[in-house]
């Protein structure tokens, strides 16, 4: 026997019209798959309905704050971890690159040497075609001045940031007294 | 279920810590209910309602003022339930485990007690048949009272989608409840009728 739309009819929430009530009662009436259906299902949303909520033991919201506390510290260390890994990463590689150095001073001093004072001579000529450039740039404004004046906004940039955020840092309220 | 003043929203949204506080006290009840309906299983659910209020600590700035907040709350609390129950699959939970039940009527007597710890039982292995996904509809229906948008919502699912899978749910559950009364009734047959001689 077709079943629906007898099962769909019987379960659903929504209303229906006249005559789909009527079918379904003389549906109901020659089908006793459907009509047990009908009675086991009246049962179980009866038992849904006389079913209260549970509720959590007591103390959870305690629970619950000491959980929050547990996950920031987590946090903290993680972040903390982290910095120790960078900065000793930044450290391995500056210690391998002064070791290096170390290395090629120790083992032949004077081309050594010499290698970094051309390099240090071969600046002269980039300086000087900056200075030129800045000239034909900015008129009479030299390189030093500007370079001067830009180390200065850099600098009073930097403070206002670190002052800022200093600021911020000490204003904010504490979440754990 | 509970509402939480919308100044109190704002506040939490905010990272104020007492308002959160308040907000857990509020939505404790309904959370930890879900959890457990969805889960059977008391100390699985204390940690779901844990968990849930974690990760809504952590997205509580994305959350819409336009959307209610209950709904919002238990979307998360249903789909990390999903979560653990696709995780776990055949990690059988003890029954033995009876979490605390909220009695409409004050303290009930113990024969009252003891027909909700019956029916409880039933509930708990009536949703266990389900899937995940229908367990979580029926609940919001049945234990919440949301409308078809509010569960389509809250599970992402299309309202044609939730509507399909209630109708299904309800005739698996209809079913296991039939299954169930044949069995009680042959295993109380075969504890009154006394052995051939």
């Amino acid at each position: 026997m077709n079943h629906q739309p007898f099962r769909e009819w019987l379960l659903s929430k929504e209303k229906l019209s006249a005559d789909q009530t009527q079918s379904l009662q003389d549906h109901l009436h020659s089908c006793d798959s459907c009509t047990q259906i009908k009675a086991s299902w009246l049962e179980v949303e009866s038992v849904f309905h006389k079913t209260p909520q549970v509720i959590p033991e007591s103390g959870f919201t305690a629970r619950w704050q000491a959980h929050l506390l547990k996950y920031q510290q987590n946090i903290e260390k993680r972040k903390a971890w982290m910095t120790i890994g960078i900065t000793a990463l930044i450290v391995t590689i500056l210690v391998g690159i002064l070791v290096t150095q170390v290395w090629l001073l120790i083992q032949s001093p004077g081309p050594y040497l010499m290698t970094w004072f051309n390099r240090l001579l071969g600046l002269v000529p980039i300086y000087y075609a900056f200075q030129d450039l800045f000239r034909s740039l900015l008129g009479g404004i030299s390189i030093n001045s500007f370079v001067g004046m830009f180390f200065l906004v850099g600098i009073i940039s930097f403070m206002s940031v670190l002052w800022l955020s200093a600021y911020r840092k000490f204003s904010m309220a504490r979440r754990f007294a | 279920m509970n509402n939480l003043e919308p100044d109190v929203l704002n506040q939490v949204q905010k990272g104020s810590q007492e308002g959160f506080t308040q907000l857990v006290e509020v939505f404790q009840r309904p959370v930890y209910n879900l959890c457990y309906r969805m889960l059977g299983d008391v100390d699985e659910a204390e940690d779901a309602s844990q968990e849930t209020f974690l990760r809504v600590y952590k997205n509580i700035k994305n959350y819409d003022h336009k959307r209610p907040f209950s709904t919002w709350l238990l979307s998360i609390a249903a789909h990390h339930c999903i979560d653990q129950l696709r995780k776990r699959r055949m990690v059988v939970i003890s029954m033995d485990s009876i979490p605390y039940l909220d009695p409409p009527d004050g303290s009930p007597g113990p024969e009252a007690s003891f027909y909700l710890m019956e029916n409880q039982k039933r509930v708990d292995t009536l949703l266990k048949t389900l899937n995940p996904h229908d367990r979580a509809a029926v609940i919001m229906y049945y234990w919440y009272d949301f409308s078809y948008e509010e569960i389509a919502q809250s599970l992402s699912l299309t309202i044609s989608a939730v509507k399909s899978r209630l109708h299904r749910a309800r005739i698996s559950l209809a079913q296991t409840w039939q299954e169930q009364q044949l069995n009680n009734f042959s295993t109380e047959r075969n504890t009154h009728e006394s052995p051939a001689v």
